[in-house]
């Protein structure tokens, strides 16, 4: 596919069908949607896929940043010292797949079982553990559907594009209509660059069972290690299953695209601040200004707040750790916890203290 | 060194033994150095940050840090950058396990850039996700602008590294629906990338610091900066309380259970979680951040 398009494009200077104007195509470019006239120039018939465009907010971008600024519980008391050095505006090409997936899976375990006894003796009473195994075989079948959101490029920055596509994803199932074909859409209202699509929809397509099925194999083998366990649990009443080993596991995936959405641009504002010389980013949804990603300074109460965490966890949770280790018995299994609770929650504690920035990303 | 003679020019141009595809100085043509074969498939990435810009990002990056001095990007001077051209290969994986009943048995699909050279320039990682914002092809012209690093590593072998894993994962996923699945590699390398960084230094009382940063889309990858004197003392008068408060409170919730001196040992024991987050910053000679 890209092969043939180097040959095509290599040397080329390529101008819009409708207007003229000269177009910036890349290697990888799909399409070409003109800067100054909003028209799709299609680099190959193959690939001709509907667009659509979620109109971002046309002015006041900075009105967004410095909202976001006043209301955020943390940033409201840092505002004054906060100086925007850049926004913009960015339209990122995504398709959203619904793939059903389907499987028919086999297997077979051994399920290993524990049980507890209390055994009385003329010192007292003990605990004895007993230990079983139980062959099972498990199968049956999953049908699930899947919506897979994919970015029409080669790679980008998955940490600020994700929250994106998912916070658009509930406008899509709520059936929200945002999106305008492209040709409906008035160009001059559009402001900020468009990353041109670089994947095609038969190859979003097979992206997309790639990734369903996937997902679908990890569900089917909770599922499967479930009913195991249950079967084993069913056989063996009053043991308790624990671990389960596989002799064979076998979950084939059919996959079927339902729907693929048009190529939706959907716009990004993106932001770089300092914070008293320190350098951060913000991202918001173009469409509503919503905050879906942004650095933020770790405070001075911030840091103080897990060090005294630190101090908290290393001397009582090592402190009763210890001497608990020392009393045996049932106690000196919690004590093993609660040192090890107490190292680590002074090293994660004091790597929080000492961290350089705080990472906020819409759920 | 041995010397080739570029098959599009004629220029004669000496390489370094272990390189099997070079660019020719003069006309800028991307060179097979075994069979002198013209490959057509080399881009490069847009220098979109100029230097000022990938200084004062990293700067703004080093000022973050807990342990940067506090007057470090107000008394920095920056010093000379340096553009790197870093050669990445760039490979489609395209694989397809077939079984008579279902043609998507197995399906792996993904693009992959691999770091094209050995020793890679100082704070680059073979982990760094290279940001896409358009290749373009390949201008001699631009070489000239910074120092361009010839790749050095086999491209059709590292596409056998690429697809194997995902060959086997197609094949696996197939074999679950029927025994004899037939396999539709369709991957290939798509050509040679060069990527540009910017090498940025800044001084700081006297001192060189060192820096990378992604110069297509300004990320800092890399840095080195200054332990604040101040924050030095902070830092290690803070692993001192976090141990004696470790002692104190162990000591006082040992005594409510029996066991004060084993409540103060381990009390201490486990501060030493946090002694070493403090101690390993507060005793460094430099700090680094790397891009996670």
């Amino acid at each position: 596919m890209s092969g043939e398009q180097v040959e095509e494009t290599r040397g080329k200077v390529f101008k819009c069908q409708r207007c003229g104007a000269p177009l910036d195509i890349s290697p990888e470019t799909i399409v070409a949607i003109c800067p100054y006239c909003g028209y799709p120039n299609w680099m190959s018939q193959a690939f001709i896929h509907p667009i659509v465009v979620v109109p971002g907010k046309t002015r006041g971008l900075d009105r967004i940043f410095y909202e976001w600024l006043s209301i955020d519980d943390e940033m409201k008391h840092l505002k004054d010292r906060v100086v925007l050095k850049n926004i913009e505006m960015i339209y990122v090409p995504v398709y959203y797949v619904s793939v059903s997936a389907s499987s028919h899976y086999r297997g077979r375990a051994t399920v290993t079982l524990t049980r507890t006894r209390v055994i009385k003796t003329d010192k007292g009473t003990r605990t004895e553990v007993e230990t079983r195994y139980v062959t099972v075989h498990v199968s049956g079948d999953y049908q699930a559907s899947y919506t897979i959101p994919l970015v029409a490029r080669r790679a980008s920055d998955r940490r600020i594009i994700d929250p994106l596509i998912g916070y658009y994803y509930d406008f899509l199932r709520k059936r929200e209509s945002l999106q305008v074909p492209i040709d409906k859409v008035d160009w001059k209202e559009i402001k900020g660059q468009v990353l041109a699509p670089e994947i095609g929809p038969r190859d979003a397509e097979d992206y997309a069972r790639d990734q369903a099925c996937e997902k679908m194999h990890k569900e089917v083998e909770n599922r499967m290690n479930n009913e195991a366990r249950e079967r084993a649990a069913l056989m063996s009443p009053g043991w308790i299953p624990t671990f389960v080993s596989w002799h064979y596991k076998i979950i084939p995936c059919r996959s079927r695209i339902d729907n693929i959405t048009p190529i939706i641009l959907l716009p990004m504002i993106h932001a770089y601040y300092t914070y008293q010389r320190r350098l951060y980013r913000a991202a918001f949804a173009g469409w509503d200004g919503r905050k879906i990603y942004s650095e933020e300074p770790v405070t001075q109460g911030a840091r103080i707040i897990s060090y005294i965490g630190a101090l908290l966890a290393s001397g009582i949770l090592g402190g009763a750790g210890l001497a608990g280790i020392y009393l045996g018995g049932e106690a000196a299994i919690a004590g093993g916890i609660g040192l090890v609770a107490g190292l680590a929650g002074s090293y994660f504690l004091t790597r929080e203290a000492l961290k350089d920035v705080e990472v906020e990303e819409l759920e | 060194m041995k010397r080739i003679r570029c098959s599009y020019c004629g220029a004669e141009f000496e390489v370094p033994e272990t390189v099997s595809v070079a660019v020719c100085p003069y006309c800028g043509s991307t060179i097979w150095v075994q069979s002198g074969e013209i490959f057509k498939e080399h881009y490069i990435y847009d220098l979109r940050i100029e230097y000022n810009k990938a200084y004062n990002n990293a700067i703004g990056i080093a000022q973050r840090q807990f342990a940067a001095p506090e007057d470090l990007a107000m008394s920095a001077t920056p010093s000379e950058g340096m553009l790197h051209f870093v050669p990445l290969y760039l490979y489609q994986v395209k694989i397809r396990a077939e079984c008579p009943e279902n043609p998507h048995a197995g399906i792996e699909e993904r693009w992959k850039t691999v770091l094209a050279m050995s020793t890679p320039i100082k704070g680059l990682t073979p982990e760094y996700r290279f940001p896409t914002r358009g290749r373009r092809f390949f201008e001699p012209r631009i070489l000239k602008r910074g120092k361009y690093h010839q790749p050095d590593r086999d491209p059709r072998e590292l596409l056998e590294l690429v697809v194997s894993s995902s060959r086997i994962r197609a094949m696996r996923e197939a074999y679950n629906e029927c025994d004899n699945p037939t396999l539709h590699d369709e991957s290939k390398w798509l050509g040679i990338i060069h990527y540009p960084f910017w090498q940025v230094g800044y001084t700081y009382q006297g001192k060189e610091y060192y820096g990378l940063v992604d110069a297509s889309d300004g990320t800092v990858v890399y840095l080195e900066y200054p332990i604040g004197s101040k924050r030095r003392q902070i830092l290690v008068g803070g692993a001192i309380g976090l141990v004696l408060a470790g002692a104190l409170l162990g000591a006082g919730v040992g005594s409510l259970l029996g066991a004060a001196k084993l409540g103060l040992e381990g009390g201490v024991l486990a501060s030493l979680g946090g002694v070493f987050n403090m101690l390993r910053m507060g005793t460094a000679r430099i700090g680094r951040y790397r891009l996670k």
